[in-house]
């Protein structure tokens, strides 16, 4: 049996390897791209590694993505709140912007303050985002933006989180009306 | 009992059913007291319909619950929901 050092001596599976590992979740097109290999050598390489467990293999509706580790435990928690929609989107938007004001995802994303007040608070609650005050502001950061970064690649919604979100998104965000109106009334004149 | 009347009391039941597991799937995602009255709400419908089950092939069990009692199960579950509705998020 090989060892994942000696399966890696030769250059080409190496750098095939070095890639999947810089950039997680990434499919065959993506990676033949990237060091313009030829797509059947290229796809007997990922095969060949694949099958000794040096990468594994993710397959969805349209792709086939490869990764150097499975997802840890750890990394299982993160994945359960990142099936819920308006989390995504709050993490995508501080993902971009590297710090985010409250302020800013409540514009961004249209919600009422105190939706967007318990979203952050359930993604600062599961250690996910962190939370640092300047003056009357909180500014909100990614603790591990390598890893979530890494998740929200290799999550894929299915029917069943779509639906849950749904329902979550009508039953949570039920006290909207009274929350716009002070929003609308605390907003200063713009006119 | 009969066909038309069996048919629609099972797909309820059914409906209450995926119902209270959306509402237990969202609970067990956010953990709020907002998520478990609309869950015991939800789930209370749910209950409901299970326990009238045993109605449908034996009549005789239809006189342990008098309609009250029916109305009594529909009227807490409503309420929950209006208290899981207007609960504020925390």
């Amino acid at each position: 049996m090989m060892f994942k050092d000696e399966i890696l001596v030769n250059e080409r599976r190496g750098k095939i390897y070095a890639c999947i590992k810089r950039n997680p979740g990434l499919h065959l097109r993506q990676i033949q791209r990237i060091l313009n290999i030829p797509l059947a050598s290229l796809q007997y390489h990922l095969n060949y590694m694949s099958r000794r467990k040096i990468i594994f293999e993710e397959k969805s509706e349209s792709y086939t993505r490869y990764y150097c580790e499975v997802l840890e435990p750890k990394d299982n928690k993160i994945l359960s709140v990142l099936r819920q929609k308006r989390l995504r989107e709050i993490l995508l938007l501080v993902l971009i912007n590297k710090k985010v004001k409250s302020q800013t995802i409540v514009k961004t994303l249209n919600l009422s303050p105190s939706t967007i007040s318990f979203y952050l608070n359930h993604l600062v609650k599961n250690n996910i985002l962190e939370r640092t005050k300047v003056g009357y502001e909180n500014i909100y950061t990614l603790k591990e933006e390598d890893r979530i970064e890494k998740i929200l690649i290799a999550y894929q919604p299915s029917f069943m989180d779509k639906m849950v979100d749904k329902w979550a998104s009508t039953w949570l965000e039920t006290s909207l009306v009274k929350d716009q109106t002070n929003q609308e009334n605390t907003e200063p004149d713009k006119r | 009992m009969e066909i038309i009347v069996l048919i629609p009391r099972l797909v309820f039941i059914t409906i209450t059913l995926v119902v209270f597991a959306f509402s237990l799937l969202t609970f067990s995602r956010y953990k709020t007291k907002k998520t478990l009255l609309l869950t015991l709400g939800f789930g209370l419908f749910f209950v409901h319909g299970l326990i009238s089950i045993p109605e449908i092939f034996n009549q005789e069990y239809n006189f342990l619950f008098r309609d009250n009692i029916h109305l009594l199960i529909d009227a807490v579950a409503l309420l929950l929901i209006l208290l899981g509705v207007l609960q504020d998020q925390k």
